[in-house]
């Protein structure tokens, strides 16, 4: 019975860990390319699981036609928000901070207008399919398997379009060279704003999936915000693989920790584990150890 | 008409100046060498012809056409090709990769394979290496892979900055036979080099800069023939 329990934990943590690994990616590919943190991605989170809501619970459209409306709005909403709010702050000098405030400003926007219209009630979304698959015991619901299938199937097209497509060739070259990038025809601003809608519509894709299991309210962009850093951290900054490991490694982590205590310690359980990590590897697992 | 021509360029960092009302021209098919001690300003030049850093006063003309306001990522397609100091690779790319990134702006990935077959057969050594990391080849593999990357571009005028920094003798006997051979292939070189000895052999005219300003510039042969410049730079 036991190692049934063990093993459904082990299932449900890679589920949520790849969601957390979706989450993190955004906020890795954005920290290799720009260098600089971005504190509203928990925000376009929160907003593509409103979108999902209205559409699919609200108004019935089909749930995959629900996640593309949500994915490709946030998307748009992440490329205004950088040329509005966080462009013209990149050529300025000590641009390191000022993102950080303009980053954190616009999450305080985007919450409390999402408290202003829509209430901090919580908001069920039903599951996309129904039913549980059972084997030798062990449940898991078809809601998790689809994620663990769009989130695999995500991974690779990510992956795909960072290796062998001309943007992912210049986003890669403007994370390790912005000079050279340009010297050799990026339009490195374009390169930033388009790396930014994507990485709004990984967090909007993870928020998708997940808003049938968590709920959907105005403050629930925090905690995956928070796992984020925890992934980016463990992972190594700015390290595409890092993240979809340290993702899947923290949601495993998570899940078999609730085994031995209560859900509410799955925090503490997250940030212990980052702390022994880099205590013993301080650049992250894939990071790149710096040396002075 | 020169290829390029400076007119009067004066570039700052912050509100120190760096280039002083420099002036300098580079013909079609010519090799200019550019020397001087370190902090004179070769870097910052090459950076405001590509584009790195945008003048605060004076002309810049590419073939007619002024380009100081111009951005870097545009100035690469008029031909422009610029080396930077300590070659600047996306090391955690591969040879092939880098490559392809030279040719960024070429209409098909048809056009850049091809490219890269016509850049591998001028250096075979990066052939051989194609698949791996760039932040992997040696120091003559990486200025190779540089160059050949600039190449990539087929540029009009190819800037490379120091080019023969931190490598053996013989190696950069290696560079400066490319560099000729590219050169003969009709694009321009601009050479910016610590190394006045290397840069004077190659050149066929020379600039000496100052403290940001130019002063002197001529046939290679008046350089080697004047006292100062070969007790300064030249240690002889």
């Amino acid at each position: 019975m036991l190692i049934q329990l063990v093993i459904a934990q082990i299932v449900n943590g890679i589920v949520v860990g790849s969601m957390y690994a979706l989450f993190a990616s955004g906020l890795t590919l954005i920290w290799g390319t720009m260098k600089m943190l971005n504190f509203a991605h928990g925000e376009f989170f929160m907003l593509a699981g409103y979108l999902v809501y209205f559409c699919y619970a609200m108004l019935g459209i089909d749930p995959a036609l629900s996640t593309v409306i949500a994915v490709v709005a946030v998307f748009l909403l992440g490329v205004v928000i950088e040329r509005t709010v966080i462009h013209h702050l990149l050529s300025r000098p000590v641009w390191q901070f000022t993102t950080i405030i303009a980053t954190l400003g616009t999450s305080i926007i985007l919450q409390n207008l999402a408290l202003h219209l829509w209430g901090p009630e919580f908001q069920n979304v039903p599951y996309f399919v129904e039913g549980m698959f059972k084997l030798f015991g062990i449940r898991i619901a078809y809601q998790r398997l689809l994620i663990l299938g769009v989130s695999c199937a995500s991974i690779m097209a990510l992956w795909f379009i960072l290796k062998h497509t001309r943007f992912g060739l210049a986003l890669r070259a403007t994370a390790q060279d912005s000079d050279a990038a340009q010297l050799y025809g990026v339009n490195i601003l374009s390169i930033y704003t388009l790396t930014f809608g994507l990485s709004a519509a990984l967090a909007a894709l993870a928020a998708a999936m997940l808003a049938p299991i968590t709920a959907v309210n105005p403050y629930m962009g925090l905690s995956p915000l928070l796992k984020g850093f925890v992934v980016v951290i463990l992972g190594g900054l700015g390290s595409f693989g890092g993240a979809i490991v340290g993702g899947i490694l923290l949601g495993v982590v998570e899940s078999l920790g609730v085994l031995f205590s209560s859900t509410e310690w799955s925090d503490v359980i997250a940030f212990t584990f980052l702390v022994l990590v880099i205590w013993v590897r301080p650049w992250g697992l894939f990071g790149i150890e710096e040396r002075s | 008409m020169p290829l390029l021509s400076l007119e009067r360029i004066s570039s700052y960092y912050g509100d120190a100046r760096a280039l002083a009302d420099i002036s300098l021209e580079v013909g079609d098919g010519e090799i200019v060498a550019v020397i001087g001690s370190n902090g004179a300003g070769k870097t910052t030049m090459l950076r405001t012809i590509s584009g790195l850093i945008h003048p605060r006063s004076g002309r810049i003309c590419f073939q007619g056409e002024a380009v100081e306001r111009m951005q870097a990522h545009h100035r690469i397609r008029l031909g422009i090709a610029h080396v930077p100091e300590g070659r600047r690779l996306f090391a955690q790319m591969t040879v092939r990769e880098n490559l392809l990134m030279g040719a960024y702006g070429a209409p098909s990935w048809k056009e850049r394979a091809a490219l890269i077959d016509e850049v591998c057969a001028l250096f075979p050594r990066l052939k051989e290496r194609i698949g791996q990391l760039a932040g992997t080849l040696s120091g003559g593999e990486r200025q190779m892979l540089a160059t050949a990357r600039a190449l990539m571009a087929r540029p009009r005028l190819l800037m490379l900055d120091e080019p023969s920094l931190g490598l053996a003798p013989k190696i950069v006997e290696t560079i400066l036979a490319i560099i000729r051979d590219v050169n003969r292939r009709g694009v321009a070189v601009l050479l910016v080099e610590q190394n006045a000895q290397l840069a004077l052999k190659a050149a066929a005219r020379a600039y000496l800069l100052e403290g940001g300003a130019v002063v002197k510039s001529g046939i290679t042969a008046e350089f080697l023939a004047d006292e100062s410049v070969r007790q300064s730079y030249l240690g002889l």
